[in-house]
């Protein structure tokens, strides 16, 4: 899960390191935007080796939903 | 669907694009200035072309294929085909290729027809005017494919006010001794991902599909605007075109280290080069050339193809070049094909 949170801050341009946590509501963080969600999805995708439509990825709300949703489908 | 079409050449290549220029830094005002800059660093578009007011596809298209006629010293006479791939017809009916049949001066003996499809448009159109090449109707076929979107951008809809962009272009696809190889793919579950809601028999235009409503991310839009779900659009790129580009190199047989050039739609930097990732490539090998005229939807690979020409000419990367369109429909199509003895010509202005 730590190995995914940095993964997940590095998707974000020019956030301060340890600003994102695992309960973060990184809908409401000001550098949140639909092009943050285009590189999440593309290093989910190369990472993970898992693909998350828009409307999967509109369903969670931290971190941490998305983690049990990348293991979910991988399982 | 794969398949493997002989007796084929590519003559010649031209493009034309309207001379107005949007500035992206000139929208700083209307989005923010750090707003602007970052979606100019994702997307590497700087520049946007943008046709007047009353000028057409049709038009762009029609300049390149007079240029593109007149260089390589074709006769219209001698043109049997006619092949128009738009998203932006002249009129809802007749289609547009009929039309420019008449313009152009070719003889009525001569087949026409359009096709509706954007960004994989172009491979769509060489793989039709391959069929119509190697069942004998036609000697060389006119494919003429583009856009005038921005008309359908709403200007309050950053999402794409920053990102499509105008062109068109000309090809001429001939009786020859090469061989291209076509992988095509559809996914209509995905219709509504990139489409214009409104204006057809589904939905026809009213006040009600006029309404400016606030959408997505603080963007506004009309349903007689052009709408995209950017993710969805992404996820279906970078999960299919892969896929495509491996399926016509196995069905060709060439390896993906000896190809030189894969000319991809040009969307936006992101895809492009996650494409590339996925597909463990360098970066001199999938050009990107959109910084000055946007994404220009089905045009986007022969402008590509244009304005690198010199490059790829002077370091020979036209002998195995592997072409791939996604985007609108769902779809993606790819071909394998020489371009060796393709003669291609800057990007003419429109006036």
């Amino acid at each position: 899960m730590e190995e995914f949170i940095t993964k997940f801050e590095g998707c974000f341009d020019g956030i301060e390191s340890g600003k994102i946590q695992a309960e973060t509501q990184f809908r409401d963080l000001k550098e949140w935007d639909s092009l943050t969600a285009l590189t999440l999805l593309a290093m989910i995708d190369a990472d993970y080796d898992v693909s998350i439509s828009a409307t999967e990825l509109g369903m969670c709300n931290s971190p941490i939903e998305i983690y049990k949703l990348i293991n979910e489908k991988k399982n | 669907m794969n398949v493997t079409l002989s007796g084929l050449s590519i003559k010649g290549i031209s493009t034309c694009i309207p001379q107005k220029l949007l500035n992206l830094r000139d929208l700083s005002n209307q989005f923010g200035e750090t707003e602007v800059e970052r979606i100019m660093k994702s997307t590497g578009i700087e520049k946007i072309r943008i046709a007047d007011e009353g000028t057409c596809a049709s038009d762009l298209c029609e300049t390149a294929a007079k240029y593109l006629l007149t260089e390589i010293n074709l006769n219209p006479k001698d043109i049997d085909g006619v092949i128009f791939v738009t998203e932006t017809p002249d009129y809802i009916v007749p289609a547009t290729s009929v039309i420019l049949q008449n313009k152009l001066k070719i003889p009525t003996t001569a087949v026409a027809f359009d096709i509706n499809y954007g960004c994989s448009g172009y491979v769509y159109g060489i793989y039709l005017a391959s069929l119509l090449i190697s069942s004998k109707s036609c000697k060389n076929v006119l494919l003429l494919v583009g856009d005038v979107i921005t008309p359908y951008v709403n200007n309050l809809d950053r999402s794409l006010k920053m990102i499509l962009g105008d062109a068109g272009s000309a090809t001429i696809i001939s009786e020859g001794d090469d061989k291209f190889s076509f992988n095509i793919f559809s996914d209509g579950s995905g219709f509504q991902t990139l489409m214009i809601p409104a204006g057809g028999a589904r939905i026809p235009k009213s006040e009600k599909t006029s309404l400016l409503l606030e959408r997505e991310n603080g963007n506004y839009r009309t349903d007689e605007n052009i709408l995209m779900n950017g993710l969805d659009v992404f996820n279906f790129a970078i999960r299919e075109a892969p896929k495509s580009i491996l399926e016509v190199l196995n069905q060709h047989g060439w390896q993906k280290e000896e190809i030189k050039l894969f000319g991809l739609h040009q969307p936006n930097f992101l895809i492009i080069d996650f494409i590339r990732k996925k597909l463990k490539l360098q970066s001199d090998v999938i050009p990107i050339a959109m910084r000055e005229t946007g994404n220009t939807g089905p045009a986007s690979i022969p402008m590509l193809l244009t304005v690198e020409h010199k490059t790829l000419e002077e370091q020979d990367r036209l002998e195995k070049v592997v072409l791939c369109g996604f985007g609108i429909g769902l779809s993606c199509a790819s071909v394998a094909l020489p371009l060796k003895s393709t003669k291609i010509f800057d990007p003419i202005i429109f006036n």
